[in-house]
């Protein structure tokens, strides 16, 4: 007499537990802890591997500008930005802002470019003339540095044709006083395409870090919980 | 050509494996002609090599004896190191012997850089380096000696632009950078398990 089993049943069973815990672990080996170091240590060892005698020094302001942290809607976010001015230029902060969600809140990837061209707007506005500042005129009388302010990044932030004829003419005569205000801020340190050359190099050793490194982080914790399987 | 270095060991893992590299990278980058495979010998620039924490000379290109590349190119390795070590037993010798493997990935930045504009181009530079690099580490006899000391399963991709480097505007340092992702896997003896 012959019998068959088939542990079958147990088979699926397993997969629909793999099933339902995966995306638990996929998106618990995201948590930036869990990457800060490493990615710190990487962003060190990357610049130094491709700076140059007189470009060494910068390196540890580089690194010191990293952030890890959880974007909306779950994911990893590591940032990098210029130890020298503000990271957001005028077109980089239009983008992010046309991009922008509000209802992403906090978390959203496209909030810090904003928010950092915001803190340049009201740096300017409140830095003396004489130093590269906003000229002030009657038409800022009785209002706060952070009103003006307000005002610049509501006009400069807006596209352009959802402006009207004043606003886009007021555009138009504030951009190269920003944009100065900008170069002179960033006048010191590196030049402006080894800047642009270390912020890609670092983001594509992170890429790798990623790549590489997400799928085994996943493995090794699906493989810890077998037993739970 | 075997290589005289070390192989890997358990007691300096990153700072063999780059011994290894360095002395592997020096044999090819050296401005002489080289043969991979059944190719025709083509010629190497001489490169400058360094190593995670060992910053570039400017100007990059210069005499030898000054640590500079006559041909004005450098290649920088840093890596993402093993997390995961696994272990196996062999017989090494006639002995029982416990290994260690793990996977790790490598980057080389392959940069170019021209002080006289009239003599060439940064970019083709940069990319004639990536090409032969390239080359060289997917091709299993150029890469044996490498094996022979532990490294091994070595999977380059092609390289990538990470900036081509004009040199037509002010403050540009005119230079062009590549960078190619290895993946591949250290193996070494865990002696203390003898």
């Amino acid at each position: 007499m012959f019998r068959i089993d088939s542990n079958l049943s147990g088979v699926i069973r397993q997969t629909e537990r793999l099933i339902t815990r995966l995306p638990v672990v996929l998106q618990q080996e995201l948590q930036p802890d869990k990457w800060r170091d490493e990615a710190r240590q990487l962003a060190l060892n990357t610049l130094n591997a491709i700076a140059q005698t007189n470009e060494a020094a910068y390196v540890g302001q580089f690194v010191a500008t990293m952030q890890a942290s959880v974007l909306a809607g779950g994911g990893l976010s590591l940032a990098l930005k210029s130890p020298f001015g503000p990271g957001a230029t005028l077109a980089a902060a239009q983008a992010a802002k046309a991009a922008l969600d509000p209802a992403a809140g906090a978390g959203s990837l496209f909030l810090n470019p904003v928010q950092e061209f915001e803190a340049l707007i009201l740096d300017w506005v409140s830095t003396p003339e004489g130093q590269g500042g906003k000229r002030r005129d009657a038409r800022d009388a009785g209002k706060t540095d952070q009103d003006i302010a307000d005002l610049i990044a509501y006009i400069m932030l807006t596209p352009f044709a959802a402006l009207g004829w004043k606003g886009q003419q007021a555009r138009l005569k504030l951009t190269p006083h920003i944009e100065a205000f900008v170069k002179g801020q960033t006048a010191q340190g590196l030049p402006e395409a080894t800047v642009d050359l270390w912020l890609r190099a670092v983001l594509a050793a992170w890429r790798n870090l990623i790549r590489f490194k997400y799928p085994e982080r996943v493995r090794a914790a699906l493989l810890a919980q077998k037993g739970d399987l | 050509m075997a290589l005289t270095k070390p192989a890997v060991t358990e007691l300096r893992i990153e700072s063999s494996s780059f011994d290894l590299w360095h002395e592997w990278l020096a044999t090819y980058f050296n401005g002489a002609a080289h043969g991979i495979g059944a190719n025709a010998p083509v010629l190497f620039p001489r490169a400058v090599l360094r190593y995670q924490q060992h910053e570039l000379p400017k100007p990059l290109e210069g005499l030898v004896n000054e640590g500079r590349s006559p041909d004005g190119v450098a290649i920088s390795l840093a890596w993402v190191r093993p997390s995961v070590i696994r272990y196996y037993w062999d017989t090494v010798g006639g002995q029982r012997q416990q290994r260690a493997f793990g996977r790790c990935s490598w980057m080389f930045w392959i940069r170019a850089e021209l002080t006289d504009k009239g003599q060439g181009n940064a970019k083709k530079r940069a990319q004639d380096t990536g090409d032969l690099l390239f080359a060289l580490l997917q091709n299993s006899a150029t890469t044996r000696d490498l094996a022979a000391k532990g490294i091994h399963r070595l999977r380059p991709e092609t390289p990538q632009l990470v900036s081509a480097g004009s040199g037509s505007k002010p403050g540009d340092p005119d230079y062009a950078m590549r960078l190619l992702n290895c993946t591949g896997s250290l193996h070494y003896a865990v002696r203390s398990q003898v």
